[in-house]
């Protein structure tokens, strides 16, 4: 019978069901409690070798040990299924008994001035800003809507979405320079996708919005990466529900 | 401009929505900020070097299949990494091509033509980006040898574009702000694309 262990808790466990027989039960029994600063941990394919990344708070079932490497299937999110490994020592440090919270954060944004010629020192640049207020839990962010106008991008209309799960890291050449303005950055690789048209819309760090939720203030984002990666959906497909208030000053 | 504008609302005629409307820089202006990034860019490390060039790459592959949108927004983060004049002059043009892409009317027969771009934000949008675009990466390509450095010939097609749309500009600077913008007259400023399919 395959056995394994729980590295944050050194629980033994295994496959076996309560009735006797082999399989995986349905439920995680240990979670991604630990990422890089790029905010993902990535982990070894059992099939292809390749590293996988996971987000934090990700549900996964230990499976065994074999050979020094900690084997577990991901229970959920955009890797479902997978069977992937760390090293014993990796397991233990960023697999963790810690779940998140099963029900969605709420996120709410509302519309505030259309700022033109608003100074990004990041990027040496002025920028036409659609401003908005970002509030989750007791963190007040501000935000951009919009900053590329005259073409597709738009301010998101107000109304009610999902905001899901993080299916990879974002290209680090996007963001890694604004941590020469802010050195405290981390996680800038974690965008969270909004459900609406395409999905191409996301709430993540930056100071230029294609339409996008974009959370100016830098040094917010540890704690609102934490306030939305730390909820899941019933369905484990989403980490918030996204509620977008009152009218941009600049539509298109 | 701005005298332009007040007349106009002296006259009780176009109640334009930027009476205030944004100016092209002077030359000495885009000198002095070349001349602030030029000096920057020689603290940026072989990273944020390598980062602009493998940015500019994905944007010149975009621009080539022609999703402007997602070219200027490499461009565009090529240079918050590492500015170039090429990057600046790219970020620029992939812009407005991305903009006349989303401008042009529906193709589907029978389907009414809508006015995607007026000329309400339209002369502060173009103004914007001769001077952080245009004219910056222009003056660049002349004082500094930031790479890539534009070729002659497309320096020269993106001096004219620059000029077309400072006249552009000036255009329809007076118009009321629900004019629709002509998006003939934004290809004609553009011409053929700055980077030929491969």
């Amino acid at each position: 019978m395959p056995t394994g262990r729980v590295p944050a808790t050194g629980q033994i466990i295994s496959t076996a069901t309560p009735t006797g027989h082999a399989g995986p039960s349905r439920l995680p029994e240990a979670w991604v409690n630990k990422i890089a600063s790029d905010g993902w941990l990535e982990a070894r394919s059992e099939t292809t070798h390749l590293l996988v990344p996971l987000a934090k708070y990700t549900g996964v079932q230990v499976t065994g040990v074999v050979n020094g490497r900690t084997i577990f299937k991901v229970m959920d999110g955009p890797r479902k299924g997978s069977v992937l490994s760390l090293t014993e020592a990796n397991a233990k440090i960023y697999l963790g008994s810690k779940a998140p919270s099963r029900t969605p954060a709420e996120l709410q944004v509302s519309y505030g001035k259309y700022v033109a010629g608003w100074h990004s020192a990041a990027r040496n640049q002025d920028l036409d800003q659609q401003m908005a207020t970002l509030t989750v839990g007791a963190i007040h962010a501000r935000v951009t809507m919009n900053t590329n106008w005259g073409g597709s991008f738009y301010p998101l209309p107000p109304g009610d979405y999902d905001v899901l799960v993080p299916d990879g890291p974002h290209n680090a050449n996007m963001t890694r320079y604004y941590r020469q303005a802010s050195p405290k950055l981390i996680y800038d690789q974690v965008w969270f996708p909004i459900r609406f048209g395409d999905n191409s819309r996301y709430v993540h760090i930056g100071n230029v919005s294609d339409g996008c939720v974009t959370v100016i203030d830098m040094d917010l984002w540890d704690d609102i990466h934490e306030a939305l990666i730390s909820h899941r959906s019933a369905d484990g497909s989403s980490v918030a529900r996204l509620v977008v208030s009152g009218k941009p000053e600049r539509a298109r | 401009m701005r005298l332009v504008a007040a007349a106009a609302l002296l006259a009780g005629g176009c109640a334009c929505a930027d009476a205030l409307a944004r100016e092209v820089a002077g030359d000495k202006e885009i000198h002095a900020k070349a001349a602030l990034i030029a000096k920057s860019a020689r603290h940026r490390t072989r990273a944020d070097r390598m980062a602009a060039r493998a940015l500019i790459a994905q944007g010149d592959a975009a621009y080539r299949a022609g999703r402007f949108d997602e070219a200027h927004s490499d461009y565009d983060n090529a240079v918050a990494n590492a500015p170039s004049a090429y990057a600046y002059i790219m970020t620029g043009d992939a812009h407005w091509r991305a903009a006349l892409a989303s401008a042009r009317p529906p193709a589907a027969a029978g389907e009414a033509s809508t006015c995607r771009l007026q000329r309400l934000h339209f002369v502060d949008d173009l103004r914007l980006d001769l001077n952080q675009q245009y004219l910056i990466g222009l003056r660049l390509a002349q004082t500094t040898a930031l790479a890539p450095l534009p070729g002659p010939a497309l320096r020269a097609r993106a001096k004219a574009s620059a000029a077309c749309f400072t006249r552009l500009a000036q255009d329809y600077e007076p118009l009321p702000p629900q004019t629709c913008v002509d998006p003939a007259r934004i290809a004609r400023c553009l011409g053929k694309p700055l980077v030929g399919a491969s």
